[in-house]
């Protein structure tokens, strides 16, 4: 008979794993840019990739890659592009 | 809860798998369906050459709470200079059989193969366990991790593991460019896959 288990542990957070797995903080922010979005309310998220929760919300999109910056000076953020360019939305691009 | 205590690691999953670039795909499988069953894939691929070897080997094998062994591939090796079988495979999974049986509640361990019946020949000592067969492909490595690892309450579907698989496909050509390889069985890459493999499961699930 083939053989198999309940599992009952909790799933880790993404920085668990990353930790667990040995991969430094700054590897990981490596592997996971900040990216900025716009928010159905209207305002700017900053937030990594992974992350469900926004790391700032501001009000324009400028100010948002500001922090994005300051967050993360040696890397580009991703930004959401919110204009209407052909109809084709979730297109990004490097600020 | 945290599960880590000291070097055991009650999610981690040692990987014992064949490492060459024909099972690349089944590689790849199996870290993108154990990472989005919320487990912690290992591998040797680490570990250096030399007298230490099998001891931690061993270690990993005894800080692991599961290990997988994949046997589809013990077939006659022909790199030169002799054309042996190659036996580490199955000799890590005598290691994990023996370290279960001397503390059960610390160890479990399972066989996945690729054909039915072959295992009956190729390793009768195992009589009486029935191995999961994978078929060789993709999509047969996640059934049978899904059949093997039950997660009360959030199971993921085989075609979102699927979707896993795909997105760490993907995004492995950024990974070999940035370690400056065309390797994937390398320690480096072993870690990003599985990074890469989390943050497309947190994703998915935002």
């Amino acid at each position: 008979m083939a053989r198999s288990v309940t599992i009952t542990t909790p799933v880790l957070s993404l920085e668990e794993f990353g930790e667990t797995l040995g991969i430094s903080k700054a590897r990981q922010r490596s592997l996971n840019p900040i990216f900025v979005e716009r928010r159905p309310q209207g305002d700017y998220a900053v937030r990594r990739r992974g992350s469900g929760k926004a790391s700032y919300v501001l009000p324009t999109q400028k100010e948002a890659i500001e922090r994005a910056r300051k967050l993360e000076p040696n890397r580009a953020p991703i930004v959401e592009r919110v204009r209407n360019t052909g109809g084709s939305p979730d297109k990004w691009r490097k600020a | 809860m945290r599960s880590k205590t000291g070097g055991f690691t009650q999610s981690a999953v040692f990987l014992n798998i064949p490492y060459d670039q024909r099972s690349r795909s089944l590689y790849l499988a199996y870290i993108a369906g154990l990472v989005h069953l919320g487990l912690v894939p290992r591998v040797t691929l680490g570990i250096t050459g030399g007298t230490r070897r099998l001891d931690k080997i061993l270690a990993e094998i005894q800080g692991c709470r599961y290990s997988i062994h994949d046997l589809s591939k013990v077939g006659l090796d022909r790199t030169p200079p002799f054309a042996t079988p190659r036996f580490n495979m199955p000799f890590e999974l005598g290691l994990a059989v023996a370290w279960e049986k001397s503390n059960p509640k610390k160890h479990t361990w399972f066989v996945f193969e690729s054909k039915t019946y072959r295992l009956q020949k190729s390793l009768s000592d195992l009589n009486g366990t029935d191995p999961h067969i994978h078929g060789g492909q993709v999509a047969g490595v996640m059934r049978e991790l899904s059949n093997v690892f039950r997660r009360l309450g959030d199971q993921p579907t085989v075609p979102e593991m699927m979707s896993t698989f795909h997105t760490i496909s993907r995004r492995s050509v950024k990974i070999l460019a940035e370690a400056g390889t065309n390797n994937l069985f390398e320690a480096r890459a072993f870690k990003d896959l599985c990074y890469e493999a989390k943050l497309a499961v947190e994703i998915a699930r935002r």
